[in-house]
């Protein structure tokens, strides 16, 4: 394998594990807040039990 | 009277001191040097204990535990494995068939706590950044030669997680097992003595000393939830880390889960401590002195060190990065912890950001880098098994 062809191999390694983890930033923070607004929503724990009278 | 010295002779002949070599003698002295670091030293004791015993166990000539020449060859022929086999020889077949490295991920699943990570799902981009030294260690190990599945195999050194260096050299490289196995552990003991140079180099007095504030605890719902998004989201786009991340993720959802209490205490605890002796103890026995002992290891030995380093800058880099872009709420030291090695990298960060500030306690903010590492060195091992699998 010829450098040049190493360096593409190794931008290219880089590239995707940059990807995967910015798509996993991107869905456990989303994620993170559709679940505290569920949770301060009328569909939260306790809502709608009386539980919190 | 002659014919009991013949029986002597015979014997000794027939002895493993007749049948020394003095590759299997500079062998028994490697594996004396690495039970002196494990004991003496308290290097990573519990891996470089039963790697070093292996290696010393199977340098002894005539033991028959092991017999490398078996997995020469591309297949596994079970039968004369079975038939002709030693102990270790049964064994290896859990590290030559990827068993044991996903077994123990299971086990790191069910010890690690993603909670900083959810905390700052930012730290994953630092994960990301400290596997910077996998790309750069490739091209060198091109560049002096090696074949693109051996520079494959070195470069995840960079990556700083044991587990994921032997699933992915027992895939690509497996002649190369032992010096990159022992590689990888060696310097995943010297992190507190590789990285705090670099750290200093990298980043000025006043970034160390930022103080940053404790983000939010993340939700039980977020926790449980977390393992089984990741596992989705990775294996859909990478299958090739799909035993690793897999394992990973279920051990963590044990964790999690809160029913499964059994499982989870039998992943973090007994199954992990007797898959860590089979797997240390078959690795170090692959480290028979005609193939360990020759120039390529020390290469090895010099790329592995070389990838650690880079890893650390990669991470560092992106530290500062992010230290930028929140002007200042970032301290750039929580990037070095972004190479695997948990907790010991997130360790380092804690201390150099302690000798820099007194009342700074980085430890929490780096185990989100730290356990991002986990799975960038993960998806790192999945791309190039994807390209010279």
């Amino acid at each position: 394998m010829r450098i040049i062809d190493a360096v593409v191999v190794g931008l290219f390694c880089m590239s995707v594990v940059f990807a995967v983890l910015v798509v996993l930033w991107g869905a456990v923070a989303a994620f993170g807040r559709l679940i505290r607004f569920l949770e301060a929503s009328p569909l939260g724990p306790g809502r709608g039990t009386g539980a919190g009278r | 009277m002659t014919s009991f010295w013949d029986t002597l002779s015979e014997l000794f002949a027939s002895s493993g001191y007749a049948n020394l070599t003095w590759q299997a003698l500079v062998m028994i002295a490697v594996a004396g040097v690495l039970l002196y670091l494990a004991i003496v030293k308290q290097f990573e004791p519990l891996l470089l204990l039963p790697i070093a015993f292996g290696v010393l166990l199977a340098n002894l000539p005539l033991g028959g535990l092991i017999h490398p020449e078996f997995y020469s060859s591309g297949t596994i022929d079970f039968d004369l494995v079975f038939h002709s086999g030693g102990l270790l020889d049964i064994l290896y077949l859990g590290v030559k068939l990827g068993v044991y490295p996903c077994l123990i991920f299971l086990g790191i699943g069910a010890m690690t706590d993603f909670g900083p990570l959810l905390a700052r799902p930012s730290s994953l981009v630092m994960g990301a950044g400290a596997q910077f030294g996998i790309a750069a260690a490739f091209i060198i190990a091109i560049a002096i030669g090696f074949e693109p599945n051996v520079a494959a195999s070195i470069a995840i050194i960079g990556g700083a997680d044991g587990p994921t260096a032997i699933f992915l050299t027992s895939r690509l490289a497996p002649a190369y097992l032992a010096p990159i196995a022992i590689a990888a552990y060696s310097y995943m003991a010297l992190i507190p003595l590789i990285q705090p140079p670099i750290m200093k180099l990298m980043t000025t007095q006043k970034e160390r000393e930022i103080v940053m504030t404790q983000p939010g605890e993340p939700s039980k719902i977020q926790r449980i939830t977390f393992p089984v998004l990741v596992a989705v989201l990775v294996i859909l786009l990478l299958p090739s880390v799909a035993p690793l991340i897999g394992m990973l993720m279920l051990g963590n959802l044990f964790r999690e889960a809160g029913v499964v209490e059994r499982l989870s205490e039998t992943s973090q605890n007994a199954l992990i401590n007797i898959v860590t002796i089979f797997l240390s103890l078959t690795v170090g026995a692959t480290a028979v002195g005609s193939q360990f002992l020759r120039p390529q290891t020390l290469g090895i030995i010099a790329l592995g060190l070389a990838a650690f380093a880079f890893s650390t800058f990669g991470g560092l880099l992106i530290g500062k990065v992010m230290c930028l872009l929140t002007r200042g709420k970032i301290n750039p030291l929580i990037g070095s912890a972004g190479v695997s090695a948990v907790p010991m990298a997130a360790r380092v960060s804690q201390v150099e950001g302690q000798k820099a500030n007194p009342a700074n306690f980085l430890l929490m903010h780096a185990m989100g880098p730290n356990v991002a590492g986990v799975i960038g060195s993960a998806v790192a091992a999945g791309v190039l098994l994807s390209l010279f699998g």
